[in-house]
């Protein structure tokens, strides 16, 4: 209910919301939980293995109980938790994980059945049939537990990534980041300061007490709007800082649309961001923790801190009359704070037998809380108490068992945190994250003057860090309270204890995770599941491992934290991904021919980053086949032009170019004749190959090397290693030029007259020979024309400067189809190197030497090069190695595949029988057939003979023969006429 | 993670390419045998604790670096240029005592395999280490 004179917020602006599909009303500023809260609703979850009905345990983001599923259709997005949610107009909620409602879930069979559902029931049952394991047993719990659901449809929403950099990141904008950012701005130091929540403040937004003489919110937004006026300070609400990595680099996640009604489409819903800091502060607060005692997860049983949360800053109260239950101060004040408010409290239960009287309210010392009843909300509770037990009747009940601070940051890089016997909780270790600061209740120091006092303290170290230096700060009055606390991790009695309320772990799973011998604290985690849920276990990791270690005998800090890893908050993989969805996953490059290629119809295939026209269908053609065979006729026969820009070139010059492409190539290239081509195959230092292309010597000092498509940029790391690391005297640079060239095949027996249309002085057979480059003029630009094929016809490959290569395109195009030929894609290219036994990398997959490819004589004997040691260890140069072959099938219109593999004839197609594989195919229009190239054991030996096909995946299996790789011209002359 | 790149200045890890141990720029020479190269190419110390491993600038300046890095508290302790490293060792005379002519590539002597595990007492790669050089002062980065 809403109490009248109490909250932060304007109730002038109200705001309507829907909650499993009823309209409500609340305040700007409310969070779901306490706008529902306030309207009484204070079942809005079911548990995620017993479907228990739950409500809020906490008022803020380490809540792990009311989760709901916020949005329709694409937008739906589940687990959200209903304490952080801020309400707004459009803002459509609810509940999840229960059929048919919150209120009546018929799944809450399971919580009668409890008790065969301990932790790792699944180990020790639902084991026989076997095969009913995975049919039905596994698909039916998978059904009957859970949190919330995804739509399984396309986020179509906009996601954002953002990089920012400054001296000092601070992390929380309590008292203690507060006082930190304003020691850090005043210094001079760039200063980002990041909250998790919609108003900076912290604890000061919930507490009633005084800083530098005003209440405690208002030094708040004094302090924050003094910071938001410096140039040099950025602060960042409903920001989480979720990881810290090396290097002082933090992730962030910034929900910047969650809390809109109706944000603009450009608006992105979450940003990530990575932020590098010279220096960082924590200063992250503390969570409230539990005590675990029978049935203490029943709504209405929530964190005394909580209560005065949602009193003090929302107005909120979640009932009529209140108990409390604890072992520190806090249930007093919380109690003190309601009954200023009017509200009935009905005993303080403080376990320590010396706790203080009150005038306001009833103090019962020594005493714990043994039950709780009321399903669905509470309705009273037992206490036992030194004079015996007794039954008081209450809705509501906070729970203080301590305060553990958020050190998670601080243990990221696999720090562990230390045990403070005198607060009986975990602190931070310094230096566990090199340039991290611990401050205020993240570090163990609970008072507000204290947490001011130790902001400035880590602002000052941080500075240092940064290279600054900061006047002595003046830290303004504030409580200084102790903090005493006995610690109280259970109560022992009839009934269930919750520790992870997220998960449905209870105190008996623990000890029997103990039992079972799981008794490290990382197997106990695993066991039961405790602290896995997506609360991460914030409100129940230190009083799961105490009862760990006191269930296998040990103290706590022998026991120990499980690791800490990022994300410390629930990340959205839309916004950790922002910007890599649909054509963001990789960079589209394209050709200058692209648009040309576009408008003729021809589908763009992706070669690496590159689109490449897979054929050019004309009017009348019905497949690709027959595109296909068109296209690879015309270049046999007449002339077909292609684009081969997106192969790798590679500009190498200086005095020591020559035997520098000696040293990379297998073989010789400092011999090469000024103005001519020459292939050359690469390996890796293993004696693999590594690339395999035409290399042209355009001057004394100068080449211009060729590599395959996806393998450019490979070459080019490899180069530079060489170069860098072997040969850092010599006088050799390189330079990638892929990209300024556009370069076409023009190749067909009307190749050269094609060719001599457009050039200045025309060519013939003397003026470039084969495997020649000449620098030509073509229709007035500058050109490198080269006489190379790849198709195996007469051919040559002409270079201009990209800028022209657009309005050359289609003028080849135009004169190639002129003389009844055209363009030609990449299953046509595909088709003519087949033919011709010219391989690619689907031959030279990495596991290939020269010498499986046959091309073993282009290894020199006579210089060194990369590989060359490697390449003659004994196995690579073994007789029995798998040899480049050509494949026929035997029996017309069979259709070989690539993967498939080679048996001899009457062999078991299995594994130990095998022969070999199959690397590319094809259908040749030229020879009417069936091609495919592949690797056979000896295969050069076995010409002629007849083996078995078997692709084991597409159920084809016929008969082979093998031939030598080039089907087409063996002799090689129509390329040299 | 980041990393400073002599030429360019600290930048992010992801401009880098990883390739491996500094083990790669001690090529065998002409004739080293079968084991001379496995070791080479395969056999590596894996240390927790410093080490010292080449990344390429490839989103960058293209400059092959030589990093020293702690491999348990992932600080980085030093950067130099592949190339200069390189340059900096001793350039052996040719068969006329002439020191002029630069000299071929993997000059560098053929080591012998090593061995993987490190007598106790040794730092964590089995030698001395080398006392890092103060990093070269960046220059201004470009814009």
């Amino acid at each position: 209910m809403r109490v009248e004179g109490r909250g932060l917020l304007d109730r002038r602006r109200t705001v309507g919301f829907r909650f499993d599909g009823r309209e409500y009303v609340g305040f700007e500023g409310d969070t779901l939980a306490s706008a529902l809260l306030a309207e009484g609703v204070r079942v809005m979850a079911r548990s995620f293995k017993y479907h228990r009905p739950r409500g809020p345990l906490t008022a803020g983001h380490e809540e792990p109980s009311a989760l709901v599923t916020v949005g329709q259709g694409e937008a739906q997005v589940p687990n959200v938790r209903a304490t952080v949610q801020e309400i707004h107009a459009t803002l459509d909620a609810r509940s999840q994980n229960r059929w048919p409602s919150v209120r009546f879930d018929l799944m809450a069979v399971n919580d009668l059945l409890s008790p065969f559902f301990s932790a790792g029931f699944y180990y020790k049952t639902f084991m026989w049939p076997r095969r009913f394991w995975e049919g039905l047993y596994e698909p039916a719990i998978r059904r009957a537990a859970g949190l919330g659901a995804l739509s399984g449809r396309h986020n179509a929403d906009h996601y954002e990534k953002a990089f920012a950099y400054c001296d000092v990141l601070v992390i929380g904008a309590g008292p203690a980041g507060l006082m930190a950012a304003l020691t850090a701005a005043r210094a001079g130091a760039d200063v980002i300061l990041a909250d998790e929540d919609m108003m900076p403040g912290g604890r000061l937004l919930a507490e009633v007490e005084e800083v530098a003489g005003m209440p405690g919110h208002l030094w708040a937004g004094e302090t924050v709007a003094a910071l938001r006026a410096m140039p040099n300070v950025r602060v960042m609400t409903r920001t989480t800082v979720t990881g810290a990595y090396d290097h002082g680099t933090y992730g962030a996640l910034e929900r910047v649309a969650l809390h809109l009604p109706d944000p603009p489409a450009e608006l992105p819903r979450e940003c990530f961001w990575r932020i590098v800091a010279k220096a960082a502060v924590m200063a992250t607060g503390a969570h409230e923790r539990l005590i675990a005692f029978p049935s203490n997860d029943r709504p209405g049983i929530m964190q005394a801190g909580a209560l005065r949360a949602y009193l003090n800053r929302w107005g909120v109260v979640p009932g009529r009359s209140v108990a409390l239950f604890g072992n520190n101060d806090g249930i007093h004040r919380t109690a003190r704070d309601l009954v200023a408010a009017g509200i009935a409290v009905v005993a303080v239960v403080d376990s320590r037998p010396g706790a203080p009287a009150s005038p306001d309210y009833e103090v019962i010392a020594g005493g714990t809380v043994t039950r709780t009843e009321g399903r669905l909300g509470l309705r009273s509770l037992t206490v036992a108490t030194p004079s015996g037990e007794r039954r008081i009747e209450a809705d509501v009940l906070g729970v203080s068992g301590g305060w553990n601070p958020a050190l998670h940051l601080a243990c990221h890089m696999n720090g562990r945190p230390d045990w403070r016997e005198d607060i009986a909780a975990f602190v931070p270790r310094p230096g566990m994250v090199p340039g991290l600061f611990a401050a205020g209740a993240a570090n163990g120091t609970f008072s507000t003057a204290g947490s001011l006092a130790d902001g400035a303290r880590a602002a000052g170290e941080a500075l240092a860090l940064a290279g600054l230096r900061s006047a002595k700060p003046e830290i303004p009055k504030a409580e200084d309270g102790g903090y005493s606390v006995a610690p109280l991790w259970e109560v022992r009695g009839r009934g269930r204890a919750w520790l992870d309320l997220s998960n449905d772990v209870t105190t008996k799973d623990v000890r029997l995770a103990a039992q079972e011998n799981y008794r490290s604290v990382e197997h106990m985690k695993r066991y039961t599941t405790q602290g896995m849920a997506p609360d991460q276990g914030k409100t129940s990791n230190v009083a799961a491992l105490a009862i760990l270690a006191d269930a296998t005998g040990r103290t706590i800090p022998e026991t120990g934290t499980t690791t800490f890893r990022p994300p410390y908050a629930p990340v959205s993989i839309a916004a950790m991904g922002a910007g890599a969805q649909g054509k963001g996953f990789l960079p589209q490059r394209f050709t200058t021919s692209h648009k040309a290629a576009v408008e003729r119809g021809a589908p763009m295939i992706e070669a690496g980053m590159w689109y490449r026209a897979s054929y050019f269908p004309r009017p009348g053609e019905r497949t690709w086949r027959e595109s296909c065979d068109r296209e690879v006729r015309a270049v046999r026969t007449r002339v077909g032009v292609a684009d081969v820009s997106t192969l790798g070139k590679i500009d190498i010059q200086g005095a020591d170019a020559p035997r520098f492409l000696d040293f990379v190539y297998t073989n010789t290239f400092s011999t090469l004749p000024v103005g001519r081509v020459r292939y050359g195959v690469m390996l890796r230092e293993d004696g693999m190959v590594l690339d395999d292309g035409t290399s042209a010597r355009l001057g004394e000092t100068h080449y211009v090397m060729s590599t395959t498509t996806a393998a450019a940029a490979l070459v080019m790391r490899h180069l530079e290693f060489v170069k860098q690391a072997h040969c850092p005297h010599w006088d050799v640079h390189l330079i990638s030029v892929t990209e300024s060239w556009a370069q076409f095949a023009v190749a067909g027996p009307l190749s050269r007259n094609l060719l001599n249309s457009m050039l200045a002085s025309p060519v013939d057979d003397a003026a470039l020979p084969y495997m020649g480059v000449a620098e030509v003029t073509l229709m007035g630009v500058r050109a490198r024309l080269f006489r190379i094929s790849f198709s195996g016809e007469l051919g040559f490959e002409v270079a201009v400067p990209s800028r022209f290569g657009e309005a050359l395109w289609r003028d080849l195009v135009a004169r190639a189809e002129a003389l009844g030929g055209g363009a030609y894609g990449m299953e046509a290219l595909n088709v003519l190197r087949i033919e011709k036994g010219f391989i690619t990398h689907a031959e030279i997959h990495g596991r290939v030497t020269a010498d499986d490819a046959g091309l073993g004589g282009m290894m020199s004997r006579k210089k060194d090069f990369i590989g060359r040691g490697a390449a003659q260890r004994e196995a690579l140069v073994s007789p029995d190695r798998e040899q480049l072959v050509g494949l026929r099938p035997v029996q017309p219109g069979r259709d070989l595949t690539a993967g498939g593999h080679l048996f001899e004839k009457g062999a078991q197609p299995v594994r130990e029988n095998d022969q070999g594989y199959v690397t590319s195919v094809c259908h040749s229009p030229t020879l009417g057939s069936s091609l495919g190239l592949g690797f056979l054991r000896r295969g050069r030996a076995r010409k002629g003979e007849i083996v078995r096909f078997v692709d084991h995946l597409r159920h084809a299996d016929f008969l082979v023969e093998v031939t030598d790789p080039v089907f087409f011209d063996p002799e090689g002359g129509r390329a040299r006429g | 993670m980041r990393l400073t790149c002599p030429h360019c200045g600290e930048r992010d890890r992801r401009e880098f390419y990883y390739y491996g141990a500094e083990d790669y720029l001690h090529r065998p020479g002409p004739g080293a045998d079968d084991a001379a190269w496995d070791a080479y190419l395969h056999l590596r110390d894996n240390p927790a604790g410093v080490t010292r491993d080449l990344w390429y600038h490839e989103a960058g300046c293209s400059a092959w670096l030589l990093v020293t890095r702690n491999t348990v508290t992932h600080e980085v302790l030093d950067t130099v240029l592949v190339a200069d490293h390189q340059r900096r060792k001793a350039m052996p005379a040719n068969e006329d005592g002439d020191q002029r002519e630069a000299p071929s590539p993997a000059a560098t002597p053929s080591r012998a395999p090593r061995r993987k595990k490190a007598p106790a007492g040794e730092t964590p790669t089995g030698t001395p280490p080398r006392r890092p050089r103060a990093p070269r002062k960046p220059r201004e980065p470009r814009t």
